[in-house]
């Protein structure tokens, strides 16, 4: 399969044809992975998988000098990854996170958080799943046995966008649970201030955690099209306001982007990933930012 | 109520226009949902002031006023029958009236075809009532009662006249042109042949919109017309020719007939003849050298010994010798001996019995009065003597020749060549166009003045006058510019001088002479104090009416006498050979004209348009006219008085804002 067919099959709106989480996170995380020699899993671990050409950028600790003195030529060894870390998903199953057509900023979020889990299956990492809104809705502590991948998606799959956000109170009952060090990825729409965000993940970093955020938005949030004056209701307090389409071009667009500023910005001073990923995106790049996290923070 | 421009009322679906779209109109912004509301900032919402009526009376007229306007501009108007019953239809019966239709039961199937029709439109149909020949009759309309028409029917009778469908469907046409409905013609007649009009596109009648043929015939009928005429060859025996044609109303090949012809006087056969007849074949039955009874003016009558479906077309009457020479007075003066112009002159007018002369010496007072022209010698250089004016006053004629013949002043070529004919008034009835003049020479004619009303009938080349008319009162004034002594021209010696004699007393006769022979239906005028008697020896002029009546229509055949001047002279009235001719029309004709209408109805919006003007003027018949303007006349000042009502409100309202309250 060609790299520009899998992206076509990564495709959000694509996707959601597929039916089941299981097969959605296959399919991503088999799609990125095509044209490799074996998985994704590579780097973690002791075992040698393969030798790879060198390229522009490659960790430079993983050079096979003593190919290099005899061959001339610069190989990078890669090893089966069998690491074992805890990995904490984290989605925010707001009102907020429904927004969006045809895939709304939530499924694009169980998508992304099964194609982890699916990846993490593979790696035999324990991995667990905390929904929350307003509080922590549902929680599956980290765990590596073989039935944790289905838990997860299962739970996944039951998830539905509800309620208000409140990111620090959700996180800090979530925080107590989690003792041994690992990844936690947090996947929301971060419709909370950058000052709050960054309470509410400073004791995970605190705690040694490595902190990925990724930060869903739908282009009709960044851009909305509306040509009318029209009446927005907000979907997780239920106020109607009446905008003009000329502050939806101007104002808004400003507010917003300097919204998504602060929270990157928030993310920096914790040391933690910031990615943003859009509804209408592929999920390879996402995917792909998740692998570069994880390659840099050598888990 | 019905509206002359009922367009006019889209008006008041423009005065609801501004309310339906306020009720239709969306003033809620469409909402959409949004993941958060904390960057939006809300927007001026559009501007909805809510209103409150206030001053609902000023609005109620207001409105009130639009609708009258717009009611006015659609002019509403009545007539009797929309506002009782409101009919769809004008229907036109149209009961055929010819001689034809007495030919078996065809009367009496078109009468109860007629009362059917009648019976059969209900109270709200406006029905009239038409009969028609040669001419269309208006009967009558159901206007006052359905009932009046069966009545008005059972009083028809058919006629001896020729129809006319051409005629018939252009009188209707005009007829409809009158209603404001639409009009339907239900034609009942024996849809015969011979009253198809020459021009096929006479049957067609624009203005109405349907027509319905009934035809009434009786199969199997025939009928045999007769037409004599005679000829005296040698004052004794008279050659009489009878021409026969045999018609039937079947569509079958009918077949051969065997007839006799008989030739009686004073109820006498002087002789017959068996013929045998072929249908649409004319037969011709001489009877030749058939000896004249003794006796002044004998009446033979030529007839069928058969009867057939019209008998009154069997037997024709022939008029023998009745021909009688104009009494004409030739004047001469008192004293004088005949010279030549006399002797020229009455030889000219005895020749061939046109006319009797008497001499008479003096003045035309002498002149006795049942004399009608005279003819007279006068010298005549401007004006005509007195008692020849008077004469022709008196609607009598004179013919004046000059006899002023005075020495010629110098000599010309003329006085040796002559000057022939060169201009004629052919348009006058004199007809002296159809006279050779070819040899007549003109010498030395009289220096003549002419008056400026003058007629010149005559001239010659060198431009001198031969004949001219004077006009007067009544009477006929000839003057002839010759005194016709052979000597200042040769017209006297030459034949064209009896013939120009004989069409000039044609001419005057033209006032008091009657045909012999005349077709029913035909008008005849009279001369003054003439008495006409029907079949039966009754006065058709009463005596008091004789003087004043001009002409007389005959509308019934038979033997008539005209009781005049000249004494007693018969007047046949003869059925018309084509109306006798009962063979009706082909189906096909009948298809074909029928379907004119079907596709007339059929393109009946695009007629109206064509002729909106002729739909406007069917609906502003004067009737509907009359009742519209009462209509104009309610409504008119009901506008005024609610726009007065309107302004009092709108000026109290208007005191009450200046005042700030």
């Amino acid at each position: 399969m060609s790299s520009q067919a899998a992206n076509r099959l990564l495709k959000p709106d694509v996707l959601a044809r597929l039916g089941t989480l299981d097969l959605i996170a296959r399919t991503v995380v088999d799609g990125v992975t095509t044209g490799m020699h074996r998985s994704p899993h590579f780097g973690f671990s002791q075992e040698f998988a393969e030798y790879r050409a060198y390229n522009e950028g490659d960790d430079l600790r993983y050079v096979d000098w003593n190919v290099y003195a005899r061959t001339d030529r610069t190989y990078i060894k890669r090893f089966q990854g069998e690491t074992n870390t805890t990995i904490n998903l984290m989605l925010d199953a707001s009102a907020s996170m429904g927004f969006g057509e045809p895939v709304s900023k939530l499924d694009q979020a169980r998508y992304l958080l099964a194609s982890f889990a699916y990846v993490a299956r593979k790696q035999h990492d324990a991995v667990g799943l905390a929904v929350f809104t307003e509080s922590v809705k549902a929680y599956l502590p980290p765990s590596a046995k073989p039935d944790s991948l289905a838990r997860t998606l299962a739970l996944l799959e039951q998830t539905q966008a509800v309620q208000g956000t409140d990111i620090s109170a959700a996180l800090t009952g979530l925080q107590t649970n989690m003792r041994r060090r690992g990844l936690v990825i947090l996947v929301s729409d971060l419709y909370t201030s950058s000052d709050e965000l960054l309470t509410s993940l400073q004791p995970f970093a605190h705690a040694g955690q490595d902190i990925a955020v990724f930060h869903t938005v739908d282009p009709a949030e960044v851009e909305p099209g509306l040509k009318t004056i029209s009446s927005l209701k907000d979907l997780e307090t239920g106020e109607s306001v009446i905008v003009d389409p000329e502050f939806l071009k101007g104002t808004y667009r400003t507010r917003f982007t300097e919204h998504c500023e602060s929270m990157m910005q928030a993310c920096r001073r914790l040391g933690a990933d910031y990615t943003r990923i859009s509804t209408s995106e592929p999920l390879d790049s996402a995917l792909q930012a998740y692998m570069r996290f994880r390659e840099r923070r050598g888990r | 109520m019905s509206l002359l421009f009922p367009a006019y009322l889209l008006g008041l679906f423009g005065l609801s226009l501004p309310w339906l779209l306020h009720r239709f109109s969306d003033q809620d912004p469409p909402q959409h949902p949004f993941p958060t509301a904390r960057f939006l900032d809300a927007t001026n919402p559009p501007v909805s002031r809510k209103r409150t009526l206030r001053y609902r009376l000023l609005l109620a007229l207001r409105v009130l006023a639009l609708c009258l306007l717009c009611l006015l501009f659609a002019q509403p108007w009545l007539n009797d029958n929309a506002v009782n019953d409101n009919p769809a239809k004008h229907h036109i019966i149209a009961i055929d009236q010819s001689l034809s239709m007495r030919a078996g039961q065809r009367w009496d199937q078109a009468l109860r075809e007629a009362n059917r029709l009648i019976d059969n439109f209900g109270a709200s149909d406006s029905v009239e009532l038409v009969g028609f020949d040669r001419q269309v009759r208006v009967i009558g309309s159901n206007a006052q009662h359905t009932t009046d028409l069966s009545a008005l029917l059972e009083s028809l009778q058919p006629g001896y006249d020729s129809a006319d469908y051409g005629v018939l469907m252009q009188r209707i046409n005009k007829l409809a042109t009158e209603q404001d409905l639409p009009v339907k013609l239900w034609l009942v007649s024996d849809v015969q042949k011979s009253a198809l009009p020459s021009q096929l596109n006479a049957l067609y009648a624009p203005n109405v919109e349907d027509l319905e043929l009934i035809a009434v015939q009786a199969s199997d009928s025939f009928n045999v017309h007769l037409n004599a005429s005679a000829n005296i060859s040698d004052g004794v025996n008279v050659d009489i020719s009878t021409a026969l044609q045999l018609s039937t109303d079947s569509q079958a090949s009918p077949s051969a007939l065997e007839r006799t012809v008989a030739v009686e006087f004073a109820g006498q056969q002087l002789a017959s003849k068996r013929v045998t007849l072929q249908p649409g074949e004319l037969e011709i039955v001489s009877f030749n050298e058939i000896v004249l009874p003794a006796q002044s003016n004998p009446v033979l009558n030529v007839r069928l010994l058969e009867s057939d479906a019209l008998p009154d077309d069997d037997q024709q009457y022939l008029l023998m010798g009745q021909s009688q020479p104009a009494a004409i007075v030739l004047l001469q003066e008192a004293g004088s001996v005949d010279n030549d112009a006399t002797v020229f002159v009455r030889t000219a007018l005895e020749t061939e019995d046109v006319a009797s002369v008497e001499s008479v010496r003096g003045s035309a007072d002498q002149v006795s009065e049942d004399t009608s022209h005279i003819v007279a010698g006068r010298e005549f250089a401007d004006s005509v003597d007195l008692d020849i004016l008077q004469f022709v006053d008196m609607g009598r004629n004179a013919l004046v020749f000059n006899t002023n013949n005075l020495a010629p002043v110098e000599f010309n070529e003329t006085l040796i060549t002559g000057s022939s004919i060169s201009e004629v008034d052919e348009a006058h009835p004199l007809a002296l166009g159809e006279i050779d003049w070819f040899g007549v020479s003109f010498y030395d004619l009289p220096e003549v003045q002419l008056a400026s009303d003058d007629r010149v009938l005559l001239k010659t080349s060198d431009q001198q006058v031969v004949l001219f008319e004077r006009p007067t009162n009544r009477g006929r004034l000839l003057i002839l510019n010759d005194p016709l002594d052979g000597n200042a021209s040769d017209l006297p010696l030459q034949p064209a001088f009896v013939t120009m004699v004989r069409s000039v007393i044609e001419y005057f006769d033209a006032n008091t002479s009657i045909p012999a022979d005349v077709i029913v239906g035909d008008r005849v005028a009279l001369p003054a104090n003439v008495q006409v008697l029907d079949p039966e020896e009754n006065p058709m002029v009463s005596l008091g009416e004789s003087s004043s009546v001009s002409s007389v229509q005959f509308s019934e055949p038979g033997l008539y006498t005209v009781v005049g001047n000249r004494g007693e002279q018969g007047l046949h009235v003869r059925l018309d050979a084509q109306e006798a001719d009962i063979s009706t029309l082909p189906a096909a004709t009948l298809d074909a004209w029928k379907a004119r209408y079907d596709e007339s109805a059929s393109t009946d919006d695009s007629l109206q348009q064509a002729e909106p003007a002729a739909t406007v003027r069917r609906q502003l018949s004067a009737a509907g006219e009359q009742l519209r303007e009462s209509m104009w006349k309610w409504i008119f000042p009901l506008f005024a008085i609610v726009l007065l009502s309107e302004s009092v409100y709108a000026n109290r309202r208007l005191d009450v804002r200046r005042d700030g309250s």
